[in-house]
């Protein structure tokens, strides 16, 4: 299972890109796959593609897991295979 | 602040061929422990906001777990808009992977704009007759940017046609898997099969006694490749594929298309069991889901109305395991160059399809 981590929106670029704030860290992104997304929107980020966009309320219930999930299990989330 | 995680795939060359892969990996394994200590209904709503890449499927298993841990069964529309939900998501996983990133991985153009506008069709799709829209636009995509003809026509073909079709390579779809064909990898590993309600309980018992079987899960002690290539493994077209080339990467690139070429037809007609679960005894539930990637199993043992234990074992797990498709796949694997060897890597990674992002490096032995 792959964790689907918000993100907000932070500035809009040409080409479908936007760049996003991951955890303080700001990416570029592809819009292409979703419609309509504006600057200061959260959006599903999943391998450089934003997949889906979020309403506030679904952000801030999302964004509250993450918090939480973030407290329970600190930084150091590595679990090596191999 | 918490990732994704990815897959870190190291391989050794020696010159001539690849003699040591293995896999790192920084995915949150354990970040369904969240779930724990929670009210039923509460995990199954989150569920899908946690894991929202494959968020259907992840829902349904949630749901099919807790349903059966509690001794209940949804009813026939609900059972039938969570397989058109999970067909749906599967789609838009398939396309993704061949208009986006296979052609990337080839250095031809990728298509996301293909792909967008039948994610927007999916994503509003709430009744039969949208899903009907989804199937009719779905199809009319496939045969425009994929198969060259109908889906349903392209699934028909005898082995003579379909080669003919291959050899045609005008099309994106017939080039690559005439390419790939020739990219011979290791073999000799199992595939997981279609799992039964006793294979689940069986399951179930071994997640319970075995800590570690999500991280390394196996199938009668040996690791087994999950997807479309064990899913389809009995396909004539796939059998005689397999049984010419191998289990190479055009292999599991024709067994996700005979799946695709069948998923707007389930759109219309929904799988009758495509969802599986058990309850190995009262308050304990078991589910397993066929996601694009393979399958997917969610286990859940309630106390009351609470969760009090919750175990997912993801199909990356079956595939990245560190003695699985992977790296058997690879080792021995001929590679003249450096870049020979990237590109193997990652063919073999994408066929296996990680929910996650991955990154190659080489060594040179």
């Amino acid at each position: 299972m792959c964790l689907a981590i918000p993100v907000k929106v932070v500035e809009l670029r040409e080409g479908d890109q936007a760049m996003v704030d991951v955890g303080g860290v700001r990416k570029e992104i592809s819009l292409a796959l979703v419609d309509g997304i504006a600057v200061d929107d959260y959006v599903i980020l999943h391998v450089g593609f934003a997949i889906q966009k979020l309403d506030a309320e679904e952000a801030e219930k999302t964004l509250a897991l993450f918090a939480e999930l973030d407290e329970s299990m600190g930084t150091s989330l590595g679990n090596p295979v191999a | 602040m918490i990732a994704e995680g990815k897959l870190q795939l190291d391989v050794v060359w020696d010159g001539k061929q690849l003699t040591g892969v293995s896999i790192r990996s920084s995915r949150p394994l354990a970040a369904c422990r969240i779930l724990e200590g929670k009210p039923v209904a509460e995990v199954v709503r989150l569920v899908p906001l946690l894991f929202s890449v494959c968020g259907r499927a992840q829902g349904a298993a949630a749901a099919a777990a807790c349903e059966a841990a509690r001794g209940v069964a949804p009813n026939d529309a609900v059972r039938v808009a969570r397989e058109r939900a999970i067909a749906g998501e599967c789609l838009q996983e398939y396309t993704w992977r061949l208009l986006i990133d296979l052609p990337a991985l080839l250095g031809e153009a990728a298509r996301p704009g293909e792909l967008a506008d039948l994610r927007r069709r999916i994503g509003s799709a709430r009744d039969e007759l949208r899903w009907h829209d989804v199937a009719g636009a779905a199809e009319e995509l496939l045969e425009r940017a994929v198969y060259e003809m109908s889906p349903r026509v392209w699934l028909g073909l005898r082995p003579a046609a379909f080669e003919k079709w291959v050899a045609r390579g005008e099309a994106p779809m017939q080039r690559m898997l005439a390419r790939l064909r020739q990219l011979r990898l290791g073999g000799d590993f199992g595939l997981l099969p279609w799992l039964e309600v006793a294979d689940l309980g069986a399951l179930s018992a071994r997640l319970e006694a075995e800590p570690d079987f999500v991280q390394l899960p196996n199938w009668q002690g040996e690791p087994a490749e999950t997807g479309a290539l064990a899913r389809q493994s009995g396909h004539p077209l796939l059998v005689r594929e397999v049984g010419q080339y191998g289990a190479t990467v055009a292999a599991r690139l024709l067994a996700r298309l005979l799946e695709l070429a069948q998923l707007p037809e389930q759109l219309r007609q929904p799988l009758a069991s495509g969802i599986r679960c058990v309850s190995p005894r009262p308050g304990s539930g078991i589910a397993a889901v066929e996601t694009a990637r393979g399958t997917l199993l969610h286990q859940v043992t309630l106390t009351g109305d609470h969760v009090a234990h919750y175990r997912i074992v993801a199909p990356t797990e079956w595939n990245f395991h560190p003695q699985g498709a992977f790296v058997r796949g690879l080792l021995g694997c001929a590679a003249k160059t450096e870049t020979e060897t990237r590109a193997a890597a990652g063919l073999l990674a994408h066929a296996l399809d990680p929910c996650v992002a991955y990154e190659v490096s080489v060594a040179r032995a």
